[in-house]
């Protein structure tokens, strides 16, 4: 089971329902010392799902995927993914950084975005952190290892697609197919509107409603994440 | 924090109100205002508030979430005592662009805190019962009546 799907495994029916991730920032050479923290949050019973996704989502500095879902009693939850190099908190946070993580860069940076999602969930004392996972490029590799998948054609993928490759096994995609479709297409020999990328051909699929069909041919009905 | 009423936005943005004890008169009932907005957030604290803020409040809240054309039908929210404007800018069947602004005098002021944002229906509505719930006595149908 994937990192994220792991986070999600706690909660009763996590229906997925909306999808959504940041493609216009980037950093030099990230991902040799990117840090990757999730976030799982619960919402108040009657919360609106969209608009406090989107208001949590654009509050954090560092956010760059988040998904939202509803359990089986239709409670919302969000997950927050949020990532940023650990050189750039350690330059920004010098000299203070040093003093207190002399020898842990990344511990700054996790820190620093601990900071934004505390912060953010200032705004909702309903809302209640449920699971939390630090996702390193390590980590997202060994997942793929876990799932199958040759992973010789993955280890040249950056850390973010890997994150979108996990994004794509919540939204129910098969990571294979994801793998074996890399980089262009996720339906190759199936008719469907491509969106010349693996990870948006599935989420395309996934908000259309027929990623299932397209995935292994059965009728697209259920968007519940698989592997639970 | 525990707000009292919440009003989040899409783009980050977002109202919230708490109630407070006023600075000045001293000792009348106030309201603590937030305007949030992603890299900022604009605290204006103890603000008086004029009679029956609250209940006007939720009553225009509820009556723009229900309204199909709320900038044509339904009058800009207005607080004298504390300065509080909210009106309707752009609406949908989901959602609502609002404009939060909060005077510091009678006079607008091009400095004055204020907000743009835009939310959902169904939240603005969610305000409404939020206000109706620390209001004893107001039942929602009210609103609804008097949105009509």
């Amino acid at each position: 089971m994937s990192s994220l799907m792991t986070l999600l495994d706690g909660m009763d029916g996590p229906w997925l329902r909306t999808l959504g991730y940041r493609s216009n920032r980037s950093w030099p050479g990230e991902d040799d010392d990117l840090a990757v923290l999730a976030h799982v949050v619960r919402l108040g019973e009657d919360q609106n799902l969209q608009v406090e996704q989107d208001f949590m989502e654009a509050q954090l500095s560092f956010s760059c995927a988040s998904l939202g879902g509803t359990e089986a009693n239709g409670v919302p939850w969000v997950m927050l993914i949020q990532a940023v190099p650990a050189s750039v908190v350690w330059s920004a946070n010098a000299p203070h950084a040093e003093a207190r993580h002399a020898n842990a860069p990344h511990a700054e940076a996790l820190w620093a975005m601990l900071g934004e999602l505390v912060a953010v969930l200032e705004y909702n004392d309903e809302a209640e952190t449920i699971a939390a996972g630090e996702l390193d490029r390590g980590r997202l590799l060994g997942d793929y290892i876990l799932a199958g998948v040759d992973l010789e054609p993955v280890e040249g993928w950056s850390t973010r697609d890997l994150l979108r490759g996990e994004m794509a096994e919540v939204a129910g995609a098969d990571l294979g197919r994801v793998v074996a479709g890399y980089p262009e297409c996720a339906f190759p020999g199936r008719p469907h509107c491509c969106e010349h990328d693996v990870f948006d051909d599935v989420f395309a699929a996934w908000r259309r409603g027929d990623l299932a069909k397209l995935d292994d041919g059965t009728d697209g009905a259920d968007q519940r994440p698989t592997g639970t | 924090m525990r707000y009292d009423v919440r009003l989040p936005g899409f783009g980050g943005a977002g109202v919230f109100w708490k109630r407070a004890i006023a600075g000045e008169p001293a000792s009348l009932p106030g309201v603590d205002v937030w305007l949030v907005a992603p890299g900022s957030c604009v605290g204006v604290l103890r603000r008086p508030v004029g009679p029956g803020f609250w209940e006007r409040l939720a009553r225009y809240l509820f009556a723009i979430a229900a309204s199909a054309a709320p900038a044509r039908d339904v009058p800009a929210f207005w607080d004298a005592a504390s300065g509080l404007s909210i009106d309707v800018g752009t609406s949908d069947n989901e959602r609502l662009g609002l404009r939060v602004l909060i005077t510091e005098d009678t006079l607008i002021g091009t400095d004055d805190p204020g907000l743009d944002f835009e939310s959902s229906r169904a939240v603005v509505a969610n305000a409404a019962i939020e206000i109706r719930a620390m209001l004893p006595g107001v039942e929602l149908v009210d609103f609804a009546e008097w949105a009509r």
